[in-house]
């Protein structure tokens, strides 16, 4: 069985890997990760391949391997529904998939939203924070009662 | 806490096990500077200070007044005060002007000589009989007070890094370092303003021709406060120095140890060591992550 992570980039690190944090927590260490870069942020993806390999790292039994994906420009939406669909259509049965729309543009968050939902991913996860007190801050700076992993799979 | 209980507590410990064990505890008023400084309570003549502070702070310097600069005292520099009282010229909330409520900071180095307290060879044998076995990773390690000093010491430190600061060549006691502030103010365009918890210190140097303020720490604690995460993590991180370990539930935090060294002093560094085998694993991962954040910013 292969667990899978499915997200977008964003300026914030803290808002890619805080989310793989709260699924790692809760026991969905992922084993790949798929992760869609966009024109502009390019040069953060370093870090956050640097950060989801210690996450995993510290948290699996190894690191993730992480896939990225590249846009050429931002509003090719297609290009963002295959970055969700063809991982979860290419799973294996018994491999289990999580979509992560946490961060990213609002756009991206609600294509990968849809995607989520409608290609039948097993979770599709949202980060809750209960203020923007902890903007910057990484999960186990935050409180554990101000962050909530939602997974609207089960809520809707 | 009820301090009056505190106190009690300290002096049961003397009887008990004599003078050395009771003077590594931290008396009422330093347990209420930590929570102060901490953040948890507020200071208690704050609205008096601000009041001071409006009145002779918020300098136009554009007109040409002269600048208004910090000076603390050796019994409230580890208290980090400027921060609390938001009286910072870096980092203190402007007026409607723009100006910040000071310009930077004249430390004494009377001031500084005072902290220099060194490490004592300390005998921990009677700390562990009283307190049990924590006790024995604090040998060779400040005492007591001196623990005080040393935030003191590296609040001081801090200063001088990242501030505009003038040093002023002052001997130590309250004469001298008056005295030195007297020659600073009449030889620079700076006005110097003084914040001590010691009255006596403030009414000399009001005498002299300085402008300084009292600083009251609260004499009774509240039962209960509210405070930001950042606020509880600051105060727990105070009180593991002053009372050198503090045993919470699960996990015990070092505030000094036996091998912490100048730049964990820098970085507030704590030692935990875990009673929780649940905890030691998950604590461990967060570090790992925290530590490797640290690492690409």
């Amino acid at each position: 069985m292969t667990k899978v992570w499915i997200t977008t980039m964003s300026t914030h690190i803290e808002a890619v890997i805080n989310p793989l944090l709260a699924a790692s927590e809760d026991e969905f260490v992922p084993d790949v990760i798929h992760l869609l870069s966009n024109p502009g942020i390019e040069s953060k993806v370093p870090l956050v391949q640097e950060m989801m390999t210690a996450v995993t790292d510290a948290y699996g039994s190894g690191p993730a391997e992480v896939k990225v994906t590249t846009l050429d420009t931002e509003t090719d939406f297609a290009g963002v529904i295959s970055h969700i669909r063809d991982p979860i259509a290419a799973a294996h049965p018994s491999d289990v998939v999580a979509v992560d729309v946490t961060p990213g543009r609002k756009f991206m968050s609600a294509i990968s939203f849809q995607a989520g939902i409608q290609f039948a991913a097993d979770h599709v996860y949202y980060l809750y924070l209960d203020s923007d007190r902890h903007f910057g801050d990484l999960l186990p700076d935050i409180p554990t009662t101000a962050a909530q992993l939602i997974d609207f799979t089960e809520e809707l | 806490m009820d301090l009056g209980d505190l106190n009690e507590g300290r002096e049961e410990i003397r009887r008990r096990y004599g003078e050395t064990v009771h003077n590594d505890l931290p008396d009422a008023d330093e347990y209420v500077r930590a929570v102060t400084a901490g953040g948890l309570v507020p200071v208690a003549n704050v609205s008096e200070i601000h009041e001071y502070i409006s009145r002779h702070g918020y300098r136009d310097l554009e007109a040409g007044h002269g600048p208004l600069v910090l000076g603390i005292d050796t019994n409230i520099i580890p208290w980090e005060l400027p921060r609390i009282l938001d009286l910072d010229h870096k980092y203190g909330t402007t007026d409607d002007a723009g100006r910040r409520p000071t310009n930077g900071y004249a430390l004494a180095t009377g001031v500084k000589e005072e902290l220099d307290w060194h490490y004592k060879h300390y005998e921990t044998n009677s700390l562990v009989e009283a307190f049990g076995p924590e006790f024995e990773r604090l040998t060779n390690q400040p005492a007591g007070s001196n623990r005080q000093g040393f935030l003191g010491l590296y609040a001081y430190r801090a200063l001088m890094a990242g501030r505009n600061v003038d040093r002023v060549e002052t001997g130590t006691g309250d004469e001298s370092i008056v005295s030195g502030y007297l020659e600073y103010q009449q030889n620079s365009r700076k006005k110097p303003l003084l914040l001590s918890n010691d009255r006596g210190f403030v009414e000399r140097s009001v005498d002299a021709g300085l402008l300084s303020q009292h600083v009251s720490f609260t004499p009774v604690l509240p039962r209960t406060v509210s405070a930001t995460w950042k606020e509880i993590a600051d105060t727990l991180y105070l009180l593991s120095v002053i009372f050198g370990a503090l045993n919470l539930p699960k996990v015990t935090l070092f505030g000094v140890w036996n091998g912490k060294s100048g730049l964990g002093w820098q970085h507030e560094k704590l030692s935990c060591q875990f009673r929780s085998p649940k905890l030691e694993p998950l604590v461990e991962r967060q570090m790992r992550v925290l530590d490797a954040y640290d690492d690409i910013r």
